[in-house]
Parts: C-alpha cells; structure tokens; sequence
C-alpha cells in the first residue's frame, strides 16, 4: 500500500482510486472510532460516510506537515460531535440499551460487558470519550492525540485520567466491574 | 487513592520516562490499590479495543462514491443553470436597447414638431372658414401665404 502523501498527490492530480485506497486503507477505524464515539451501528457509518466526504472535498487543503492520519481522526471526532448534536433527541438512554443487550447476550457474559462498558462510554462527556476512543481503540500516544484534536498534552492525560475514574464510577454503580 | 494513581495513568499507556517506569514496575507490586487499578485499567483497555464492528467494505465504498456522484451531479445542475440564465440574459440585453431607441424615434415624429410651413400653417388655421375658402377657391395654398 502506497504511503499516504503519494495517495494523496495521485487523487490531487485526478486520481479516483488512489482516494479509494485511502478510504480501504482507513475505513475501519474510521468506522469504530465512530461507532465507540456514537455507541450504534447505523450512526457510525453515518458518521463514517460524512467523515469520508469531508476529506474528498477537502483533501486540497490538508497540509503535509501534519500527519494524515491525525488530520483524519481530527476530522472524524468532529463529525462525530456534530452528528450527535444534531440527533441528541433520538439518543437511546442507557437504560434502554442495557436491558436490549441483557436480553439478547445474556449467554455471551464477555460480549455483555463490552455492550455495557460502550453504553458506560455514551454517559461521560464527548470531550472524554474522544480521548479514551483515541488512546485505547486506536493507540494513539499522547502526543497524537494532542496533535489530532489540537489540545495539550497535559489536557490530553487529564482528561485520559478523568475519563476513566468516571467509566469506574459508572461501572461499578451498574455492578459490571466485578466482571472487568 | 495511591498519590501514584495519575503517574499510573501515564505508566499504562507508556508515557513514562525509563526511570519512572522502573520505579512503578516495582510500585504496583507492593501496593494493593495500584495493583487493582492496574487490573481494571487493563481490562477496560482490552473490552474496549475489541469493541469493534464488523462492516461490508465494499458496500461502504460503493455507498459513498454513489453519494459522490450524487453530490457532483447536482452541483453541475446547479452550475448549468446559472451559465443558462447568463446566456439568455446576453441574449435578451439588446431588447431594451432597441426598444428604448424606438421610443426615441416616435417622439421625434411627433406632430408637435413638424416643421413643413404650409401644413404647419394649415395646421394652426384650423379655422373652418378658412379652410373652406382654400377648398372652393381652388387656390393652393403657398408658403407663408396667409388668408383671411
């Protein structure tokens, strides 16, 4: 697979399937980081699909200093938030969530408690949640994670910090941490 | 909470420096609390790194570039238009020109400023009698002729 910078300079130059590759290349987690930031299937791709769009109208502006992977996580957070901005009234509650996920994994106990510490995930706030996404789905560093969403890393491991100090608190009130 | 609780944060996520690691490498064995944030920190890694979903990537792909298009498409429809109201507007510029030079050249024709000296004459004799005596005389009126 070519590195990023050629597959871009190919689709700036009119090449449609070096953008394709990027997309192959990128899907995925893409796609997961959406579903872990939205909690649902159909709004990840949603989600996804827009990120997608975004870099195809706006790949002529990405600077190549940057790594295009952090430009492309930066993008995929914030059309993440939008997103769930926009649809916040049509949000399934917790509750809703887990009793759907009790009923229907309740011989599976390990998949039980990935759906319960998702549903944990959608109750802290986004800013969090992006971060934890970032760091423990993707791997991202520290220093990445600074770079991918513009802020410092002293803001990135605070809010590492506070993140999962609140997903023990959610969890631990809902009787899952037992299993964690 | 261990007052190392933050540091490791850090240490999880290999952030530290090789001799703060080193420290909390042997830290975590000797304190309860670390070692059992240690274990959640760990287990919240895995559940959540294994979250992930599986999707159609070729249905993903063919979705978006067909919504691509779709953006394309109503973008050079867009575009058609505006270049089609410039067109027919060039076009349609002289009409108001031309229009607007008839109307100048009516104006001009208005008998208020007709200038052939027996016809005007006529005209501002418009005395019945007079023109009577024009017709029975038989008598052509010449210009600047006046008849009373």
């Amino acid at each position: 697979m070519p590195e990023d910078l050629e597959l871009i300079n190919r689709f700036l130059s009119g090449d449609m399937e070096a953008f394709e590759m990027l997309v192959k290349k990128y899907q995925n987690r893409v796609i997961n980081t959406a579903y872990s930031l939205a909690g649902n299937v159909s709004d990840a791709e949603d989600i996804a699909q827009d990120t997608f769009l975004k870099i195809y109208h706006g790949l002529d502006s990405f600077k190549a200093q940057a790594k295009f992977s952090s430009w492309l996580y930066r993008i995929t957070v914030n059309t993440a938030y939008d997103f769930l901005r926009a649809h916040k009234n049509k949000a399934e509650s917790l509750e809703e969530a887990d009793c759907e996920n009790i009923r229907a994994k309740e011989n599976n106990p390990d998949l039980l408690t990935r759906e319960l510490i998702q549903g944990a995930l959608g109750e802290i706030p986004f800013d969090f949640r992006s971060v934890l996404t970032l760091r423990e789905l993707n791997g991202l560093s520290y220093e990445e994670i600074s770079q991918a969403l513009k802020i410092n890393i002293g803001t990135v491991e605070s809010r590492l910090f506070r993140a999962r100090k609140m997903l023990k608190g959610i969890l631990t009130r809902k009787g899952v941490l037992k299993n964690v | 909470m261990c007052k190392y609780a933050k540091l490791l944060n850090r240490y999880i996520d290999n952030e530290l420096t090789q001799g703060k690691k080193e420290f909390m490498d042997t830290h975590i064995l000797s304190c309860p609390t670390c070692g059992q944030e240690m274990k959640f920190l760990n287990s919240l890694r895995q559940n959540i790194s294994q979250n992930k979903i599986d999707t159609n990537a070729d249905f993903f792909l063919s979705r978006l570039k067909g919504r691509i298009r779709q953006e394309e498409k109503a973008e050079n429809l867009s575009e058609s238009f505006v270049f089609d109201f410039g067109r027919w507007t060039r076009k349609l510029i002289p009409v108001p020109i031309l229009a607007s030079i008839l109307i100048v050249i009516f104006l001009n024709l208005n008998p208020n400023n007709y200038t052939n000296p027996v016809d005007e004459y006529l005209f501002i004799n418009q005395d019945s009698n007079v023109l009577a005596l024009i017709e029975t005389s038989g008598r052509q009126s010449e210009p600047g002729l006046l008849l009373y």
